[in-house]
């Protein structure tokens, strides 16, 4: 047999699509050919597994260890990594979880694992160190400032959801979890610090609005509607702008 | 880039000692990574690595490369390998004897080949790609292994041999992998140690293996999650006084990582036993 079909069937065994790679196999005294599979299929999934338990902590907390096991084996074996490097793997369980029938009344669990997975995110982003300079913003003429266009710092990344996320993540950091109504919108912006910690910025609804397009690369002229325009010094307070041109 | 000295022990370099090991700068010969641990510019893992470079030698150890497997090597994951190199500048360059990614999909394990000529041209050509393009050696680990495939026409030394010749590459030598197969595919340790060209051998691997019963029978995993066997400790004392080499030997733990002196007092064992074997050769 050819290496690229024998490297095939390997890789559909590991998949559970076909076990044909079985004949391939020296017989042993003590293990079938599919046995000997076994090992490699459960070094492929739970190797990935574990790299998705590091990077969704909390969801695997609030459905326990075996709930996310076997939702992690469906996620692993239906969206195998595309990448030789497990560091960015994890994109899309969000959306896997939120499609499941056991988790229609329990929301707050995929948007728990969409909120890490951007967490993750921020802690990877570039940090920028510059600051907006104030006194050549307000020397701009009244006239030209629909013409500019506010950068946002690199180390921001937005997050909404219909969930209080963020009230729920906090509880779940101090370990103190109690009953409480989640369906509460929460905006925020997730930015980067030195100490590789994301700091958790809550915003208004029309602030993130105006941070979103922002991050589209909009000038002042294009934010629609303009009444969000008024929010403009809360980002600027909360230093989650770095520049403009 | 920082030599490695010769017959220094290092260990693998794992997150929860980064801050560990900046405090307190523990003796140690080198440091070992998981190179694709690294390769993301702003992460946390590399704003570490930046600062512990400056106080060790390094090694890059790869388990992404996938040589073994029927396709080119990835140009992205080359690319992406080359620029943490030019950075840091690491004094060896590491990855294995296997495959692990086929038509985009990428299984995170070291699949076994077939020790045919077929495979062997695949290895030969990929490892000629891969030394081309980061303009170095490389050097090959000899793999654990669960099964065999019928269709073998060698046995591993001989196709590492064979490899080593064609490329030009090093070996690094793993012993806990050559114990591990070895006693799933019931072999001699000994048989396969003569075989091999120690002149390839540029560094030596030790790490512990997890036995698992499956219909009462036993297999041996490479887990890396445990200390080195005595067994595999009495085939490093017996390889370094027939062999009497200076390659660097390194401590590997990857899972279940226990406190930094855990790794550390294997690290000095092995200095131990290449000590006593200087000694006997005085």
């Amino acid at each position: 047999m050819k290496i690229r079909q024998l490297q095939q069937q390997f890789s559909d065994t590991l998949l559970y699509k076909s076990e044909q790679i079985t004949t391939q196999i020296k017989a042993k005294k003590d293990f079938t050919g599919n046995e000997l599979l076994q090992v490699y299929r459960n070094n492929f999934v739970m190797g990935i597994t574990e790299a998705l338990s590091s990077t969704y902590q909390h969801t695997l907390a609030l459905v326990g260890e075996e709930f996310f096991n076997a939702v992690a084996r469906q996620f692993i074996l239906s969206n195998p990594p595309q990448e030789n490097n497990l560091m960015s793997y994890g994109n899309g369980f969000s959306e896997h979880l939120d499609g499941l029938e056991q988790l229609t009344n329990l929301p707050y669990v995929a948007e728990m694992a969409r909120f890490e997975w951007l967490l993750e995110q921020t802690t990877n982003k570039k940090l920028q160190h510059s600051a907006l300079d104030l006194h050549q913003l307000q020397s701009i003429p009244s006239d030209q400032l629909e013409k500019i266009a506010f950068q946002a710092a690199t180390q921001v990344v937005l997050f909404s959801s219909r969930q209080n996320i963020a009230h729920l993540h906090q509880m779940m950091l101090r370990n103190e979890v109690q009953e409480t109504d989640l369906n509460q919108p929460c905006f925020l912006a997730l930015k980067k610090q030195p100490s590789f910690t994301v700091e958790l910025i809550s915003l208004s609804e029309t602030e993130f609005l105006l941070m979103e397009q922002i991050m589209q690369k909009k000038n002042l002229g294009e934010i629609a509607p303009q009444s969000l325009l008024p929010s403009l010094p809360k980002l600027l307070e909360k230093d989650l702008l770095c520049g403009f041109k | 880039m920082k030599k490695i000295d010769a017959g220094a022990v290092g260990i693998g370099l794992r997150c929860p000692h980064h801050q560990t090991i900046l405090d307190n700068l523990p003796e140690l010969g080198f440091l070992e990574v998981h190179s694709e641990n690294y390769f993301t510019p702003h992460s946390q893992n590399r704003f570490y690595l930046e600062q512990i470079a400056n106080h060790y030698p390094l090694s890059f150890h790869g388990i992404g490369l996938s040589i073994g497997s029927c396709e080119s090597v990835s140009q992205t994951h080359l690319h992406q390998l080359k620029k943490i190199i030019d950075i840091f500048q690491p004094a060896l360059v590491s990855d294995h004897l296997s495959w692990s990614s086929l038509e985009g999909n990428f299984f995170n394990d070291l699949l076994p080949v077939p020790y045919t000529q077929e495979a062997l041209s695949f290895f030969v050509n990929n490892i000629n790609q891969i030394q081309e393009y980061l303009e170095r050696q490389i050097l090959i680990e000899n793999p654990s292994s669960y099964l065999e495939y019928k269709q073998s026409e060698m046995s591993e030394p001989e196709f590492i041999n064979e490899i080593v010749k064609q490329t030009g590459c090093g070996l690094l030598l793993d012993l806990n992998n050559v114990y591990v197969s070895a006693n799933n595919h019931q072999f001699s340790t000994e048989k396969y140690l003569d075989i091999i060209d120690h002149e390839s051998v540029q560094e030596i691997h030790l790490a512990g293996f997890t036995e698992k019963q499956v219909n009462n029978a036993s297999i041996l995993i490479d887990t890396h999650s445990t200390f080195v066997s005595q067994a595999v400790w009495d085939m490093y004392q017996t390889y370094m006084q027939t062999h009497s080499t200076d390659v660097p030997t390194l401590i590997e733990w990857d899972l279940d990582i226990p406190a930094l002196d855990v790794l550390i007092a294997e690290h000095n064992k092995a200095i131990n036993i290449k000590n006593l074997n200087v000694k006997q050769q005085r």
